[in-house]
């Protein structure tokens, strides 16, 4: 376990250590979620004077007195804010003690040599009150900035944070050039530190909620159950994990399942102690909870033992402390069969995600889009929302996005708004006019192929061509005058859609926990007992299906896969753990129990920027005929791109799937034998790797790459390759009505052209025959 | 039962078309469906099967419209927030939807067109009694005296035929007329045509008052004649002698049948086909018409009487007081009143008359006119989609005849549509040019595929847009105008029979240059934005795809409106027919090779030919086919030339007496058969590739025409140039 996470540290370490040279990346062009985020609506605006004090040196960390109570405040790791204006918000939840103690804001971060100073600010904001507003002048080193927060803008709970950037290029007024401007904020410098002791320590389990994520991005939890050994306790130690998890919602959650304390532990936000009281109390000196020894109970403890959070459930025996978790329970679950009105995101990305089950119109407003002008370049705003796991519109289905903009006079035709959907191409509107141009709900279709279940994300980029920025004269990229505006009345629309679930698609249990979430029956679990490392597995898996779910999930733990049968069930194990006959089941072939052998150390975590000949020849322009000539292409083939898959009847039998040698840790999607339900296996090769790649892939970021039949974590930790799904079943999630059938049908017939084709015209010639049939016998004869 | 089990049955299977028709799908999808529903079509037509198969590949086309219609409807109208595009925009989508709505009826109507039929035989003492309406205003008497004597000489028996002629140039309103040289000359008319009568044996009628026109003539002959049925021929419309026996068998079978129609066949080329040079090789225009849209309503019983060329029932005009006159096309509208009463019509599909249609630009303009303006008449006052007592398939046909008369409107929308684009940066067809090429490429192929299957032997490609366009220019504010005042348009009588002796532009044809050189400049300014605007070439170029489309059809048009200088006004007609050749006792055998209204050419054998031709004078001695005594007609000798062992003689007739009448009456007009073969030998199909690069080659040279005539003409003073001689002095 320890080997895990140290190598994980390593890993993160180096991806930190080699991001530290400005990134020769040509690829932010579709950056990462994290990435690039929108437009504060007055960065254009004079900086207003921060409400604090500021120290312009830089602190060294190691100053801060060790004594100080710290609180990470970045929720994923490192962020790093691109292009001209960007901007990220979240949610800092605080415990009483937090809100009411003397805070101070520390913070570290360094842009690009190419950012210019004098035209460039970092705002940080707590609740909509800014506290940092800097020029940004840190292309040398890290600076770190020290500030107090004001007493009274802190509140015990959700707090909004946000980090607001606004940057210009030196020297070069280019579209181009804006990717070279980068801000990053280092989470190891980041964090809020509290005078007073007491900030330290969390009293309800309601305070789960003030957990926070460690340097590395990371929340890391020890469920520590002594008796773990001798009792069946999986079923309860998983319940744990996914109130934890629920009470909580961190993004990049990691759980380690122990009998025991680990006498050198690593650094973790949270360790919990589950057992009866008699068993807790030999295991530490420190005193429970009052009220231990008399019934459930779910709390922290006064003191920090080792000096982390400890929560401990307990009782005077099992039915007290599996009483004490369903009391943890109660507030976060949620009848099934209700819809949520959002995907809560909120401890990394404010807004939440609505949740859009059918026809739905939102405003740019409530996506978290306010009405902006721009001066720069490339302006660039992002909003997220959900989609249902039983999304069945992607071959055929327009969103709509309604566009409130204005062009002023002085940027080109030929400027442009793209429209990205998860980070793919899905719309590009050309500015036409030659004298700016006021659009008004000016509709831009937006194909819904890129969709996914759960979170999705639209990135609306508009590149602003000028004369001025042409001629580019010394102080030109710095220009105020605003060029783009963009309303927050506009709209996102999304029309009712086909609705029915596929399986295998591992894409629904990445985006909404589907089907395992839905909780009307419990879900059969199939572990091998008392395995550490497989408990940490699930615990994570579990934990993840229950935050994208929005609800606990019900499950019965069984070790025999006949239980599961006819059922919907999860195996989590290493490959020789999971039962006989289940990864044949699900695709996989049954040698891979002998033949898989990851290569260790092979791992591409050097953070090593791939070099691609499509992102140069993206970003190398030829003349202008060749340029012509390739839009022309790059229009047609993504007009009509057709590729002979898309011409079969039958799709083609899909092998038996064999891990490859770089595969560490597999997600295997596959009905099961009664075809009656899902079955869904998490393996690696060894309990090790089962641990870690579970780690890995239910990070936020990482659990909403599943998609298709199988996805696989490769031995680098990092890259998830997704085998699609040849042939689907349906399984019917709404009641039968016409238009849902419609929609549905339209999908299928979009995504099998010849089927289309051959309904269509079979239909034709029954109608020319009924025509011709019913034309003998109606009007004159002869 | 099995009727209406049946149209369940369709019901269903055309709901399940639609519904597939109607699913949202990705372009991909209409792309690849479109492509094999095209080929299908394509090998189908190849294979040119009949009866059902014929239906499949309509159905096929249908859907591929239908697909449009939807993508049209649901994904292309300019937000209603820009009111700039959304206007322009809805008009266009209007526009096209009247198309396809139009190209709907068209193809209920001609679903199955019903074959020719032959009309039962009655023995002589059982035929009815027949009055034969000529109806005349202006005429030249030599022009009725032709039409005359064909009517006189159809084969039926005498006693039960009456011809009359109703003239209205010599009432006596007319002959009172303040104007002393009208009422000179009306007067003069008068005695003349009552002498011509006298001597043809026709009957003579005219009235006190020129009352409603054309009907109000037809009701004065029904009011002073008794015959049980009534045929109707325009004064230029000679019948074949055969044409009472082809169509009076009718009444005898169903005795509800009001109406037995025949085509109109034209021995002259319309302005177009002259100009074009088109008469001899293409389909005429109204050969659609007759060919098979008649047939098409003939199958619903709603074939509509066309004001000549026509036998009628006076059991079933008396019922409605004659002809109506509401309209200025009583003919139409006489028939929807008796449709609706009940009554029945029946379609002949064989020429059996030929005629004269207008041969300038400006009268053909004058004929259409009152067409559209009388059809949309027709629908105001009359209104026959919810007309009481029409069957529901006769409404469908009617409604297809007069809303057909709106194409002035789509047709100008279509041109002026790209314009708003090129010039003014409208954005009111909001597609990619992706979607754009994808969905109205097929739908226009799939378009001119049906169009061709439909109507392919009886109109060649872009012939429609031509001649729709050609009319538009001029009939849209005609048909405005009716609109407004549905009561304002009077009848006018078409001028059909002049002669264009000096090439010239048509005074109707400055429009047409003006809307030329706009378009021109429509298609410079989409190659300048091409240049200019790269990011949204994909769009402009597909805008200027149609600009130029437009422009070919304007340039097409240019020829039309440059009026080609042409002797003989009437086309020859082969009749390889024996006669003599001579005079006073020396008669030559000779051969008649072909015929005209004015004269003839034959081939003289014998050397006494040469002596006979130097005379300058000479006459035709041939045996009728009505039968009786060798007719004698006499010719004056225009030119001759050694051809083989004879000599091939041009001769003009020298009428002087009616019997000479009846003489070139037998000889073009007695056989009905060289008409047909005549038309048999135009209806060919050149398919939808050949056909559109042959119009593209006939646009090209037409627009070089009409500008050489621009340039010519310019130097001219106007008034010079715009002389038409009357029918009279035919050259």
């Amino acid at each position: 376990m320890r080997v895990v996470l140290v190598t994980l540290l390593t890993a993160l370490g180096l991806a930190a250590a080699s991001a530290q040279p400005a990134p020769f990346d040509m690829t932010p062009e579709r950056p990462a979620v994290e990435e690039a985020a929108p437009v504060p609506d007055m960065s254009e605006d004079d900086p207003r004077p921060a409400p604090t004090e500021q120290t312009q040196n830089p602190v060294p960390q190691e100053t801060t007195p060790p004594s100080d109570v710290r609180r990470y405040l970045l929720p994923d790791g490192n962020i790093q804010l691109f292009g001209e204006s960007s901007m990220r918000s979240w949610a800092v939840n605080l415990t009483a003690a937090q809100a009411r103690a003397p805070a101070r804001l520390h913070l570290r971060y360094r842009n690009a040599v190419v950012v210019a100073p004098e035209a460039s600010r970092l705002q940080v904001l707590f609740n909509d009150v800014v506290v940092i507003d800097e020029s940004t002048q840190s292309a040398a080193d890290f600076a770190t900035l020290d500030i107090e927060i004001p007493d009274d803008l802190l509140q015990a709970g959700r707090n909004e944070m946000t980090v607001r950037i606004r940057q210009r290029h030196r020297t070069d007024c280019t579209v181009q050039s804006t990717y070279e401007l980068w801000t990053e904020i280092e989470a190891d410098g980041t964090f809020m530190s509290f005078a007073d002791p007491a900030a330290s320590t969390y009293s309800s389990f309601g305070d789960l909620r003030a957990l926070s994520a460690d340097a590395q991005g990371q929340t890391r939890i020890t469920i520590v159950a002594p008796a773990m050994d001798r009792n069946d306790m999986g079923a309860d130690i998983l319940r744990l994990a996914q109130a934890i998890a629920l009470h909580s919602v961190q993004p990049n959650l990691a759980f380690s399942v122990a009998a025991t304390f680990d006498q050198n532990p690593d650094r973790q936000a949270l360790r919990v102690l589950l057992g009866s009281a008699d068993e807790l109390s030999s295991l530490t000196e420190s005193a429970l909870p009052a009220g231990a020894t008399l019934g459930p109970v779910a709390a922290f403890m006064a003191a920090n033992g080792d000096g982390f959070p400890t929560l401990v459930v307990s009782g005077r025996n099992r039915q007290d402390w599996q009483a004490a978790i369903e009391q943890m329970l109660g507030p976060v679950d949620r009848p099934p069969g209700t819809r949520r009105d959002a995907l809560i995101t909120e401890p990394w990305r404010l807004p939440n995600a609505p949740m859009v089950y059918d026809r739905r119109s939102l405003s740019f407003g409530d996506l978290g889009i306010r009405s902006t002008q721009f001066s720069g370049r490339r302006f660039t705003a992002d909003f997220q929302f959900a989609i249902p796991p039983d999304f069945y519109a992607g071959s055929y289905g327009e969103a709509r996005l309604l566009l409130d903009a204005a062009f002023a006079a002085t940027v080109k035709p030929g400027s442009l708004i793209n429209v990205y959907v998860n980070d793919n191409i899905a719309a590009s509107l050309p500015l036409t006019s030659r004298n700016g141009a006021i659009y008004r709900q000016l509709p831009v279709k937006v194909t819904m192929r890129h969709f996914r279940p759960g979170l999705n994300q639209i990135r609306l980029e508009a590149e602003l061509l000028t004369e001025q920025d042409e001629a580019c004269l010394p102080g030109a990229p710095a220009s105020d005058t605003p060029r783009f505006a963009i309303f927050d009345t506009s709209r996102f629309v999304v029309p009712d859609f086909g609705r029915i679930a596929q399986w295998p698609n591992l894409g629904a249990i990445g985006g909404t926990g589907y089907p395992y979430g839905l909780g009307s029956t419990p879900v059969a679990l199939v572990i091998e007992r008392d395995d550490p490392a497989s408990l940490s597995a699930a615990a994570n898996v579990l934990a993840r299906v229950a935050i994208v779910s929005g609800r606990p999930v019900a499950f019965t733990l069984t070790t025999s896969a006949d239980a599961a049968r006819e059922q919907d069930a999860i195996f989590v194990g290493a490959i020789n753990g999971i039962p006989a006959g289940v990864i044949a089941q699900v695709g996989v072939t049954e040698e891979s129990r002998t033949a898989w052998m990851p290569a260790a150390g092979r791992s591409n975590a050097s953070g090593e920027t791939r070099v691609d000949i499509d992102d140069w020849s993206q970003q190398i322009q030829g003349s202008r005929f060749i340029a012509w000539i390739r839009d022309v292409e790059t229009w047609f083939s993504e007009t009509f791109g057709i590729t002979p898959e898309m011409l079969r009847f039958v799709p083609r039998s899909q092998a038996a799937f064999v891990p490859r040698q770089d595969d560490a840790f597999l997600a295997v999607q596959g009905a099961n034998p009664g075809n009656s339900g899902v079955w869904t296996v998490f393996t690696a090769p060894d309990g090790g790797t089962l641990a870690k790649g579970s780690a890995v892939l239910s990070k936020h970021g990482m659990w909403e790459k599943l998609a298709g039949r199988i996805a696989t974590l490769k031995t680098d930790m990092e890259t998830v390759a997704i085998e699609p799904a040849s042939s689907t079943s349906f399984k019917q999630t709404l009641a039968a009505s016409f238009t849902n059938y419609r929609l549905i049908a339209a999908n299928w017939l979009s995504a099998n052209i010849l089927s289309y084709s051959l309904l269509l015209v079979l239909a034709c010639i029954l109608l020319g025959v009924a025509t011709s049939a019913l034309l003998s016998r109606l009007g004159r004869r002869r | 039962m099995s009727k209406l089990l049946l149209g369940l049955v369709w019901a269903i299977v055309a709901a399940c078309v639609i519904f597939i028709v109607a699913l949202p799908i990705n372009l991909q999808t209409h792309l690849i469906a479109g492509a094999i529903v095209l080929t299908m079509m394509m090998t189908l037509k190849l294979l040119r099967p009949g009866g059902t198969w014929r239906l499949i590949a309509l159905a096929l086309g249908t859907a591929i419209v239908l697909r449009y219609v939807y993508w049209r409807t649901t994904s292309t109208i300019p937000p209603v927030s820009q009111l700039e595009n959304f206007i322009p925009g809805l008009l266009l989508y209007l526009a096209e939807m009247y198309s396809v709505f139009m190209l709907a009826l068209s193809l209920f109507i001609v679903a199955r067109p019903l074959p020719s039929r032959a009309a039962s035989p009655i023995d002589d003492a059982d035929l009815p009694f027949v009055d034969v309406f000529i109806p005349s205003y202006n005429e030249e008497p030599a022009l009725l005296a032709d039409t005359i004597a064909a009517a006189k000489a159809m084969d039926y028996p005498q006693d039960r035929l009456t011809v009359w002629l109703l003239d209205d140039g010599g009432t006596v309103q007319k002959r009172n007329a303040v104007n002393i040289i009208e009422a000179q000359a009306a007067g003069e008319r008068h005695e003349e045509l009552k002498q011509l009568c006298a001597d043809l044996g026709a009957n003579y009628l005219t009235r006190e008052r020129n009352e409603h026109a054309k009907a109000g003539n037809l009701n004065n002959g029904l009011a002073n004649s008794t015959g049980q049925l009534v045929a109707v021929f325009d004064a230029d419309h000679a019948p074949a002698r055969s044409f009472l026996r082809e169509t009076v068998g009718y009444f005898t079978e169903d005795p509800r049948l009001f109406l037995v129609q025949t085509p109109h066949f034209f021995l002259n080329p319309d302005p177009l086909e002259r100009n074009l040079k088109t008469f001899d090789t293409m389909p005429s225009e109204n050969e659609m018409f007759y060919g098979i849209i008649q047939r098409g309503l003939d199958k619903w019983n709603a074939s509509f009487f066309c004001g000549s060329a026509a036998v009628l029932r006076r059991e079933a005009l008396e019922e409605t007081d004659g002809f109506s006159g509401i309209s200025i096309t009583e003919d139409c509208e006489t028939a929807v009143e008796l449709h609706s009463r009940g009554w029945n019509s029946v379609y002949v599909d064989k020429p059996l008359i030929a005629g004269l249609q207008p041969a300038t630009f400006a009268s053909f303009i004058g004929q259409r006119s009152r067409w559209a303006q009388g059809m949309m008449q027709i629908l105001r006052f009359r209104f026959p989609p919810l007309k009481r007592g029409l069957s529901l398939p006769q409404r469908l046909c009617y409604m297809s005849s007069t809303l057909f008369w709106l194409f002035p409107f789509p047709r100008t929308i279509f041109l002026f549509a790209p314009l708003f684009y090129l010039f003014f940066d409208l954005q009111i067809f909001t597609a990619s040019g992706g979607e754009f090429l994808a969905y109205t490429l097929s739908y226009m192929v799939v378009n001119l595929m049906m169009q061709n299957y439909l109507y392919g032997r009886f109109r060649w490609p872009w012939i429609s847009e031509l001649y729709e366009y050609i009319q538009t220019v001029h009939l849209l504010p005609a048909v405005v105008s009716v609109i407004l005042n549905p009561r304002k348009p009077t009848f006018k009588v078409t001028a059909k029979d002049e002669s264009i002796t000096v090439s010239r532009l048509s005074e109707l044809s400055r429009p047409f240059f003006v809307i030329f050189a706009v378009l021109l400049v429509g298609v410079a300014v989409s190659a300048w934005r091409i240049y200019a605007e790269p990011w949204k070439s994909d769009v402009t170029l597909v805008v200027g795809g149609w600009n130029l489309l437009n422009l070919i059809l304007a340039g097409c048009a240019l020829g039309v409106v440059s009026e080609r200088r042409q002797r003989t006004a009437t086309r020859r007609v082969k009749v390889n027919r024996r006669c003599e050749f001579g005079h006073d006792g020396l008669w030559l055998p000779a051969m008649i090779e072909d015929v005209s209204v004015n004269g003839a050419r034959i081939k003289v054998h014998g050397r006494k030919a040469s002596e006979l031709i130097a005379l300058g004078q000479a006459s035709l001695r041939f045996a009728p086919l009505s039968g009786g005594e060798p007719a004698v007609l006499p010719v004056n000798i225009r030119n001759s030339e050694k051809e083989g062992d004879g000599i091939a003689v041009g001769c003009q007739y020298a009428r002087s007496a009616p019997e000479h009448h009846r003489a070139v009456a037998d000889l073009i007009f007695a056989n009905a058969d060289q008409w047909t073969e005549f038309q048999q030998s135009r209806r060919r199909n050149l398919g939808v590739v050949v056909g559109t690069l042959w119009f593209l080659r006939l646009a090209l040279f037409q627009t070089w025409r009409g500008l050489v005539y621009l340039v010519r003409g310019s130097g001219r003073s106007p008034e010079k140039t715009q002389s038409s001689m009357p029918s009279g002095a035919r050259a």
